[in-house]
């Protein structure tokens, strides 16, 4: 069966290389999986914040161009497993009805 | 139904309310960041109505079709046979009367024990009713 990813612009090279990495048939979908996820997820971040990124070996590096302060995301790796919860904030806001 | 649940290896629900402020040049910065960490943190999680919503303010089919696939990316909650849920979640809260989406949204995150990140004070309401993890921005 033949299957087609849409992998973002430029990183059909960088997808081949992990896949040579790969002699396991089901653990290459899988890993290409991750992989192609990971570049879309980076882009969303980039989206959100705008990031300018830089794609690694081992993971993609968002690096923050905006006037946030200065925090821990500052340099982020989209493949660190998932971290704690988030505070409480706890104020209201609109609706999404706009009410 | 009324019971808390414990959320599922931090695994965040979030909200149209909030993907509209974080996706905005001018949003503010904390609910920006907030949604940044949890996306690069693989906590962020989203399910086909807020899909929906968030694409129907795409500027284009082009810009839509880009952010579709980002949103893909992310843990794509199952909301199957969550119908009957909602209805009784909604028979439960009937006055004030609740958005079918609210409670969509609370019911998802809650049958896979997520939080629920939102800045919509209706929110607010149905998550406290149904004890479901929340930070309201």
């Amino acid at each position: 069966m033949r299957t087609t990813l849409d992998l973002p612009d430029g990183l059909v090279a960088q997808v081949r290389e992990v896949s040579n990495l790969r002699t396991d048939r089901s653990a290459m979908i899988v890993a290409l999986d991750e992989f192609v996820k990971s570049r879309l997820r980076a882009r969303l971040v980039a989206r959100l914040g705008r990031t300018q990124l830089r794609i690694t070996h081992d993971g993609v590096e968002a690096m923050r161009e905006d006037d946030d302060e200065p925090t821990s995301a500052e340099r982020m790796r989209l493949m660190l497993p998932p971290q704690g919860g988030y505070p409480c904030i706890g104020r209201g806001g609109p609706t999404r009805d706009g009410s | 139904m009324h019971r808390s649940r414990r959320p599922n290896e931090g695994r965040v629900l979030i909200d149209t309310s909030v993907w509209i402020t974080a996706a905005s040049p001018d949003g503010d910065r904390v609910v920006r960041r907030t949604v940044r960490e949890l996306v690069v943190t693989g906590q962020a999680a989203t399910y086909e109505i807020v899909i929906a919503e968030v694409l129907r303010g795409a500027g284009s089919d082009g810009e839509a079709e880009a952010m579709e696939a980002e949103l893909r990316a992310l843990d794509v909650l199952p909301c199957d046979g969550a119908g009957s849920m909602v209805a009784a979640m909604g028979r439960d809260m009937a006055t004030p009367r609740q958005r079918i989406a609210d409670l969509f949204v609370a019911a998802v995150a809650w049958r896979h024990g997520a939080a629920l990140l939102h800045s919509d004070r209706h929110l607010s309401q149905v998550a406290a009713r149904f004890g479901i993890p929340e930070t309201a921005m």
